[in-house]
């Protein structure tokens, strides 16, 4: 029997009230399709193929990391809205599922100019926004990425302001057609802005029409469109029965006549939530992922994104100012001991920066530093440091965050290093400049990085940020310049072996070791089932 | 004329025959609880002689073990062996429940002192406070001072010994006025002896025994209360093998390797039923009220 006709027979059971949903759902992951389609419709945790048949197969209940804050493209905090919009947005272009192939989506041709500075586009016709707001015109293009660019008027200060930073104008040629003008080349437009949430197209009459309420009722064209959300409980879509079919091109038409998303915040609850049938799909930790493996009711799909973690050491506390220090606590630390330990090994470690899965800038040459007790107190003993008490922060949702913490604590005793452990809540560990920043020492992070643009992982470690987002306070001037240029540069091959700051990490700039982030040594890339 | 004087207890007169342990070890429970303190102690004595392992000592490649000769109760998910960390535990948990216990009644008991010998506006006011504490929830009260002293092991005390001394003042204030009404205090009065001696001599030592009963009751309170805070990050910190941190850590791999919650579970039930078995069988022994030496 055949994928397709495996699911519509499924349906029609559960229709004609022969199957329960559980069992339904249960029956569809074993024909291979649920899960991944629960996936897909999450869109932005990275999916595959999300649709299986036109008709309706109940609500799915999707567990989400952390509840909504804010619905709007241009003010998004981070992946929980992510999910929900990836379901309710749709852009001109996007990533089809399972690739980083740019496809159409509510454009219906699309071309960029020779000197990648002007993308002609035109829009599918009769596409229709949520709640009757009307069809999608270039007008609403136009508004979108102005928007967000802060070049309306009155202007917005959008957090992803930057991510526009290029855009000089969207010029209205016509009722579903228009041009992209750029100010210079910009190589994120393709990689991150115009295929992410940057690149949502929102209606300019219902962000008019609902003013601040627009955060919490976002109005798109996607296949699913707003529902309700109750703080702290659930957020609920329906399908979209005025849908456009604009991604029906790529892929098969959604199948679950709603989708719910139940925040669920700690690991464990999740787990034992998916088992109790409470939620049908969602992210697990990585030490639940044995215990479904042998659990034939469920099936657990891993897939290796683009996020990473690490030790971070702030370069301006005093205590961490000797790079000797620095270098004696790299080599102290046991990576493969915490990737077994944190992430029961279901995570694997990363050399860089940017991880394997990046189009361009992987650096597949970096070294991987191996512990070496004897050396890290060479080092110390070189620095002249004697009884040093450090800090490790990590927050407490982080995965394996306790853990790594504890592992590199017993790791520094053995060189004479006493390390403090503070878990701390996320708002406290998230806190930014000031006296925050001036207290850090170690710690422990992970930064998701949902689009194949190298500049949305680096651009945290340049100096601008120092104070902001870049815990380490490192700065180099070589190392932002070389970022800036690289988000100009189309070329991708340019972009990897020449302008691409991994070049300098590599060694072939000369740049004096010493000068070497502290940060960056010893990531991980995120195998997230 | 001769002036009747009643005499006067220094201490209520206690019940049955032999002493005391040995009353108390008649009473089955009371034998437990005895044996239960009694392995608590030796514990907390020789932990470092008694535990196999540096209750702090990893070994990542034989984490989440089951019970082996190596290990009697398996290792946690840093490979620290679980009975290691579970002996030092023990040091931990009294470190808290034992100054949070005894705050609590130094402090319940001048409270309960004052509130109940000088009576009048005193007396109201002082009950006002022991309500309101009582009535704001013993959790929030724990998280919200925390959140200000910062998670430590003495805060924990400081905390948990905010939190039980209200039950410590309502006992010693209702004890207070039973026992003032009695003639030998009025006798006291008109021999014109002062109101510290009157306390000090004569109302403490009676009800201090209930009060005493009441401190083994609370201990086992004391340490689920300072293993529930510790599982929420709020207690002590790592590598500190409290009980709660144990069980917290262990929390997280329950499904794949539950020993770690399984033998602190039983750990602490144990302990909170040795302690309270004790408590239960000093209180028969010496609570004056139900022994009846209370005159």
């Amino acid at each position: 029997m055949s994928e397709q006709s495996q699911v519509e027979q499924l349906v029609r059971d559960l229709s004609d009230g022969r199957l329960d949903r559980r069992t339904f759902l249960q029956r569809a992951a074993a024909a291979g399709l649920a899960l991944g389609t629960a996936n897909a419709l999450a869109g932005a945790l990275g999916a595959d193929s999300a649709f299986g048949s036109t008709r309706a197969a109940g609500v799915l209940r999707v567990r989400a990391v952390g509840d909504v804050q804010n619905m709007d493209p241009a003010f998004i905090p981070g992946s929980n809205e992510g999910a929900v919009l990836a379901n309710v947005y749709e852009g001109l272009v996007a990533f089809k599922p399972g690739t980083y192939n740019l496809v159409p989506v509510l454009a219906d041709k699309w071309q960029p100019s020779n000197d990648g500075l002007r993308y002609h586009f035109t829009l599918r016709k009769g596409v229709k926004f949520h709640g009757g707001y009307g069809e999608v015109t270039a007008a609403d293009v136009k508004f979108s990425f102005e928007r967000t660019a802060g070049l309306t008027s009155p202007a917005i200060e959008s957090p992803y302001k930057s991510d526009w930073a290029a855009l000089g104008e969207v010029r209205v040629t016509g009722r579903y057609s228009g041009t992209i003008i750029l100010k210079n080349k910009f190589a994120p437009l393709l990689t991150n802005t115009l295929p992410g949430f940057d690149g949502y197209i929102v209606s300019r009459k219902a962000v008019s029409d609902l003013g601040d309420d627009f955060a919490h009722h976002p109005i798109g064209t996607g296949p699913y469109e707003f529902v309700s959300w109750t703080p702290g409980q659930k957020t609920v879509l329906r399908k979209f029965e005025g849908y456009g079919g604009s991604w029906q091109r790529h892929v098969k038409a959604p199948i679950w006549s709603g989708i719910e998303f139940v925040p669920i915040s700690v690991s464990n609850a999740a787990t034992i939530a998916i088992q109790s049938g409470a939620v049908d799909w969602g992210p697990i930790g990585p030490e639940a992922v044995n215990s479904f493996k042998s659990d034939s009711k469920f099936r657990v799909d891993a897939r290796t994104t683009l996020n990473y973690s690490w030790i971070g050491m702030n370069i301006a506390h005093p205590n961490l100012k000797d790079v000797n220090v620095r270098r004696a606590i790299r080599a102290a630390i046991d990576v493969p001991s915490i990737l077994a330990a944190a992430f029961d090994g279901k995570w694997s470690r990363a050399r860089s920066l940017l991880a394997p899965g990046m189009p361009v800038g992987y650096w597949k040459q970096a070294p991987a530093y191996a512990r070496d007790v004897n050396k890290a107190k060479s080092f110390l003993a070189r620095s002249g440091v004697s009884g040093l008490e450090l800090t490790m922060a990590a927050s407490k949702t982080a995965v394996g965050g306790q853990t790594i913490a504890e592992i590199v604590q017993a790791n520094l005793a053995d060189i004479g290093i006493k390390v403090q452990v503070l878990v701390q809540d996320r708002s406290v560990f998230n806190q930014l400049g000031g006296d925050a920043q001036k207290n850090r020492q170690l710690f422990y992070e992970l930064f998701t990085t949902p689009t194949p643009e190298p500049s949305f992982a680096t651009e945290w470690f340049t100096c601008g940020q120092v104070n902001v987002w870049n815990w380490q306070s490192w700065c180099n001037r070589q190392f932002s310049t070389w970022d800036a240029q690289a988000m100009k540069t189309l070329d991708p091959e340019i972009r990897s072996e020449v302008a691409w700051p991994t070049a300098y990490f590599a060694g072939k700039k000369a740049i004096k070791p010493s000068l070497q982030p502290s940060g960056f040594y010893q990531t991980w890339d995120f195998r997230q089932t | 004329m001769t002036v009747s004087v009643p005499p006067l207890p220094r201490r209520a007169r206690l019940p049955g025959r032999g002493s005391l342990p040995v009353r108390v070890a008649r009473n089955p429970a009371g034998l437990f609880g005895i044996f239960v303190v009694t392995g608590l102690l030796v514990l907390v004595a020789f932990a470092p002689q008694i535990a196999p392992y540096d209750p702090a000592h990893q070994d990542i490649v034989n984490r989440l073990q089951g019970p082996s000769a190596n290990h009697l109760l398996g290792t946690d998910q840093l490979g620290r062996d679980l009975l290691s960390r579970l002996i030092f535990g023990v040091r931990i948990e009294l470190q808290v429940a034992v100054p949070a216990t005894l705050g609590a009644l130094a402090l319940g008991l001048l409270l309960g002192l004052a509130a109940g010998y000088l009576g009048g506006r005193a007396d109201n006011a002082l009950i006002v406070v022991m309500d309101a504490i009582q009535a704001f929830p013993a959790v929030i009260l724990a998280l919200t001072i925390l959140a200000l002293l910062g998670p430590s092991l003495r805060n924990v005390a400081i905390v948990l010994a905010v939190a039980f001394a209200p039950a410590y003042a309502r006992v010693a204030r209702a004890l207070v006025l039973a026992v003032k009404q009695n003639p030998y205090i009025e006798a006291e009065r008109s021999l014109g002896a002062s109101s510290p001696r009157i306390v000090l001599a004569h109302i403490v030592p009676n009800i201090l025994p209930p009060l005493l009963t009441l401190v083994a009751m609370n201990l086992p309170s004391a340490i689920g209360a300072e293993a529930g805070l510790s599982f929420l990050g709020l207690g002590v910190q790592p590598p500190t093998p409290s009980w709660g941190v144990i069980l917290a850590d262990g929390f997280e791999h329950v499904r794949d390797a539950p020993w770690a919650v399984i033998w602190t579970g039983l750990t602490l039930m144990a302990t909170t039923l040795g302690f309270t078995f004790l408590g239960e069988a000093l209180r028969d022994q010496l609570d004056p009220r139900l022994a009846g030496a209370l005159h």
